[in-house]
């Protein structure tokens, strides 16, 4: 049984991008010629590998970021337990898994489908990625790897996240969730901003602070007032 | 003794899964669960009709051009018969680039090599390239699922010579899944058959998460689900989970954002989602600026701070009976964005002396620089003399409100940003700096409200009305600041790319590629950025004086320009690169990119937001007319 080796720290600005971990005994089951393969594409890429004991069949480290890989290089129709067994215990290991699976016919299309949904895989944990052959397979591998690393780098996810933030931050989306009450047009939702504020500011204002502080008629403030209070008029069907 | 081991599989899976969940009442929702699998393995009879009562799905009726899931006889069959098994389909017409909702948090998108290019690009782009379609999904249909959903089924359908290319193409969309931190899975199927089997394994094992959930959603689209689905992140879901809760919209939406995590964390509704609503709730708040009038009226015996209260109560008098005063206004916040840019490549070019000097020179004046904003105000516009006075001197209150309050509530920093070399835009940007780093050490309540604060204040800068109404993630040009910030990271990224050197003999390649993809290839950098530097751009010093291009490092990079990096890494090219493929290659991969480029530009009207049915057909089309002619106005002006 194989044991897990804890990933050796590793620097992405000391000329090479990372460093590739093989599980010695995923390597004793492949041809050789895969094997050149993968030494040569680590090689042109600045990858180093390295044959070690360990759980998944490959360990990237990249950037500082490390990725979990079990690749099934031979995907037996009638013998797929042992796969999600690895899985389920794997999974709670890694952080960043991912399950490479070679599908180069139909047959192997239908048997991973049906036995995703049969061993209840939750979508994401891991996340599995069919491929056609080998060589697609491990130049995935590498790409989600090196991907992953430069996401980790740059920080990438909190800006996009920051900018997500800053994009929901405007008056179109504004005039658009305050234009859906009943009855407001786009001037009316003007003076709202203007004079009362937010939509949290909206929602807490009183018929008769809207009608103190802007220039909206008494229906229209009664229209704002109870659109947001009274379940029974704004469950109602939509009419266009 | 196979068949032991298949029970013991299925009781183990179950139990397994509640682990993943967060929540104690779900948890044990889960344990109750386990004992009906047997029950539903072995009785088909009355117990298995009901065995998902409770969960609902949606199917997207939208359907231009027959490119749904919804418009295949054999398939929506299918998924209707879903309803014998409890679970409620409900149909909407949705904008969103989804097939069927399965869940708050999860979505499931249906391509195949028919359609794949009308659902990806404008039915007028003129481009036929597979792996762009891969693309545009990557870089304009994820990002905008990830502001709706935290996970998305993936199903693409076709012959063998598709899916080849489909998966070849694949390596941009696990990146985008990773950095919009959303769950991706993709599924291949070479026949509706097994898109079928697909699609409802998908509703199934979702439907196990949320069986006994949901009520009843109304067939129709009520007056509120319209209304909650205007919210940014809100889907059709997400409204139905909110509008099941024992209280009102106004209490809703008057709510902390952690009292809706906790109320909502049942439903599964995506943290990111609600993150966003309780940002946008908040856009426009007035709270702080009474608390502002308020520390400013505790010290009267200030006389400018005197001058100032007084100078804020006429103009919201005025702004009463002119609320029309809006847009001036926000023009006049566009034209500050100008010439903030322009103040960033000035402090761009600060090795010279003579620039510093200059640059000083301008930092000391802003007397001046209000000058020549009105100047340029008189230019343009045909108001009234006294309307012009009374904008500017509306911008120019803004300024001196801003200015106060951080001279009433944070002395000391005020103290450390007395530096002639920053305006005040680039002090309220360093305020937002300090605070970003002062929340990591301190977390202190006063610094947090100042932070929201300036940062509210900075953003408003962009909204402007010359924003296309329809929402476009892909669109970066009515963010110049975004932008700005883009061209930088084009030059991180390429830093990063000879850093991270494969080959000598590719290295040129790539950065002679990366310039001719930029949007505005014009654009000249005079130094580059130190790496070290620029890879922590948030690694503030407070001991040490404050960085005098604070600018630089603030922002983040738009979605197009990330995922199109992303999807594009040195990686993908080491095999078009390989020996046995002629330089001719390289020349078919620019074009490709330029391609990419103008279809994407051409692209962001595919999935916009929608206008509310609400607004009047004649203001719409006047405001649009008014937005056409100040846009074109700024263009002259720019020349």
């Amino acid at each position: 049984m194989d044991s897990t080796t804890s990933t050796p720290s590793h620097s992405s600005f000391s000329g090479t991008n990372g460093v590739c971990l093989m599980r010695n005994g995923w390597k004793g089951g492949q041809h050789p010629s895969f094997i050149d393969f993968i030494s040569a594409f680590l090689s042109t890429n600045s990858f180093r590998l390295n044959f070690v004991p360990i759980a998944p069949d490959f360990i990237f480290n990249c950037g500082g970021m490390s990725v979990a890989f079990i690749f099934v290089t031979n995907w037996d129709r009638n013998n797929v337990d042992p796969i999600f067994m690895r899985i389920q215990k794997l999974k709670t290991q890694f952080s960043r898994f991912y399950v490479v699976i070679a599908l180069p016919a139909k047959e192997e299309i239908d048997s991973f489908i049906q036995s995703y949904f049969k061993f209840g895989m939750v979508i994401g944990k891991p996340t599995f990625v069919p491929v056609k052959d080998l060589e697609m397979g491990f130049e995935k591998m590498v790409k989600i790897a090196h991907s992953s690393g430069v996401y980790k780098q740059q920080r990438i996810e909190e800006k996009l996240k920051a900018e997500r933030k800053q994009l929901v931050q405007g008056i179109n989306f504004y005039l658009k969730v305050v234009t859906s009450i009943p009855g407001i047009d786009n001037h009316d939702a003007n003076a709202l901003n203007q004079a009362i504020g937010s939509v949290q500011a909206i929602v807490k204002a009183s018929k008769e602070q809207i009608l103190e502080n802007t220039d909206l008629s008494t229906d229209k403030a009664e229209m704002v007032s109870r659109f947001l209070r009274d379940p029974k008029f704004y469950l109602r069907p939509k009419i266009n | 003794m196979v068949k032991r081991k298949f029970e013991r599989l299925l009781n183990f899976y179950p139990v397994e899964q509640s682990y993943d969940m967060q929540s104690l009442k779900t948890a044990l929702e889960a344990d109750n669960l386990v004992p009906l699998i047997p029950a539903v393995k072995t009785d088909y009879g009355h117990q298995s009709l009901e065995s998902f009562a409770g969960s609902v799905i949606i199917v997207n009726t939208q359907n231009v051009d027959k490119e749904m899931i919804v418009s295949r006889r054999s398939s929506y069959q299918v998924i209707l018969a879903m309803e014998k098994r409890g679970i409620q389909v409900v149909e909407r017409d949705l904008d969103l680039p989804v097939d069927i909702i399965l869940s708050s948090a999860v979505c499931l998108a249906w391509y195949d090599s028919r359609n794949l290019g009308k659902k990806a690009t404008p039915a007028n782009e003129a481009s036929s390239s597979l792996p762009l379609y891969i693309e545009s999904i990557a870089t304009d249909v994820l990002p905008l699922l990830s502001f709706y959903f935290r996970g998305c089924f993936l199903v693409f359908e076709g012959e063998f010579n598709f899916l080849s290319t489909v998966m070849e193409s694949s390596d941009g969309l696990y990146a985008a899944a990773t950095s919009l931190g959303i769950d991706l899975q993709i599924f291949f199927s070479y026949s509706p058959e097994l898109t079928n089997e697909i699609m409802i394994n998908c509703i199934k094992s979702n439907a196990i998460q949320t069986r006994g959930l949901y009520p009843k959603m109304p067939d129709s689209v009520t007056l509120a689900e319209s209304f909650l689905t205007q919210f940014p992140g809100i889907n059709p879901l997400t409204a139905h989970s909110i509008l099941s809760l024992e209280a009102t919209l106004n209490e809703f939406l008057a709510w902390s954002h952690e009292q809706r995590m906790s109320v909502l964390e049942k439903y599964h509704v995506p943290e990111e989602s609600l993150s966003l609503l309780s940002v946008f709730c908040r856009f426009g708040e007035r709270e702080d600026s009474k608390s502002i009038m308020t520390d400013c009226s505790s010290s009267v015996s200030s006389g400018p701070d005197s001058d100032r209260c007084h100078f804020y109560q006429v103009d919201k008098k005025r702004k009463r009976t002119n609320p029309v005063i809006i847009d001036q206004d926000d023009e006049l916040c566009f034209d500050e964005l100008l010439q903030f840019e322009t103040m960033n490549q000035e402090v761009e070019a600060v090795p010279d002396s003579s620039t510093l000097q200059n640059h000083f020179d301008f930092g000391m004046s802003r007397d001046v620089g209000r000058s020549r904003d009105l100047g340029k105000a008189g230019l343009g516009m045909n108001d009234t003399f006294f309307q012009k006075q009374r904008n500017i001197e509306t911008t120019m209150r803004n300024s001196r409100v801003s200015q106060s309050s951080w001279n009433c509530r944070a002395p000391q920093i005020s103290e450390q940003l007395e530096q002639p070399s920053l305006s005040l835009k680039n002090r309220e940007l360093s305020q937002n700096e300090i605070m970003d780093t002062d929340l990591n050490w301190h977390n202190l309540g006063n610094f947090e409200k100042l932070h929201e604060d300036i940062r509210g204040e900075v953003v408003n800068l962009t909204n402007t009305p010359l924003l296309d109404e329809s929402f476009s993630i892909s669109d970066s040009k009515y963010f110049p600041n975004l932008k700005t910030e883009t061209e930088k990271d084009h030059m991180r990224n390429n830093k990063i790319v000879r850093k991270l050197s494969f080959d000598n003999n590719i290295h040129p390649e790539t950065n002679s590629t990366w310039r001719s993809v930029r949007h505005t290839g014009e654009v000249d950098h005079h130094a580059e950025p130190d790496f070290g530097r620029d890879a922590f751009p948030l690694d503030f010093n407070p001991h040490g004086n404050i960085d005098s291009t604070p600018v630089r490092n603030l922002g983040g990079i738009t979605f197009q320009e990330g995922m199109s990096y992303l999807s594009d890494t040195p990686l993908s090219r080491v095999r078009r690169y390989q020996p046995s493929k002629t330089p001719g290659n390289v020349q078919e991969q620019k074009r490709q990119k330029q391609s990419g480029q103008s279809s994407n530009s051409a692209k962001k009207g595919r999935y916009s937001v929608p206008i509310s049915s609400w607004t009047p057909n004649d203001k719409k089309s006047t405001k649009s007319m008014a937005d056409t002619d100040i846009w074109e106005e700024r263009k002259r002006r720019s020349n």
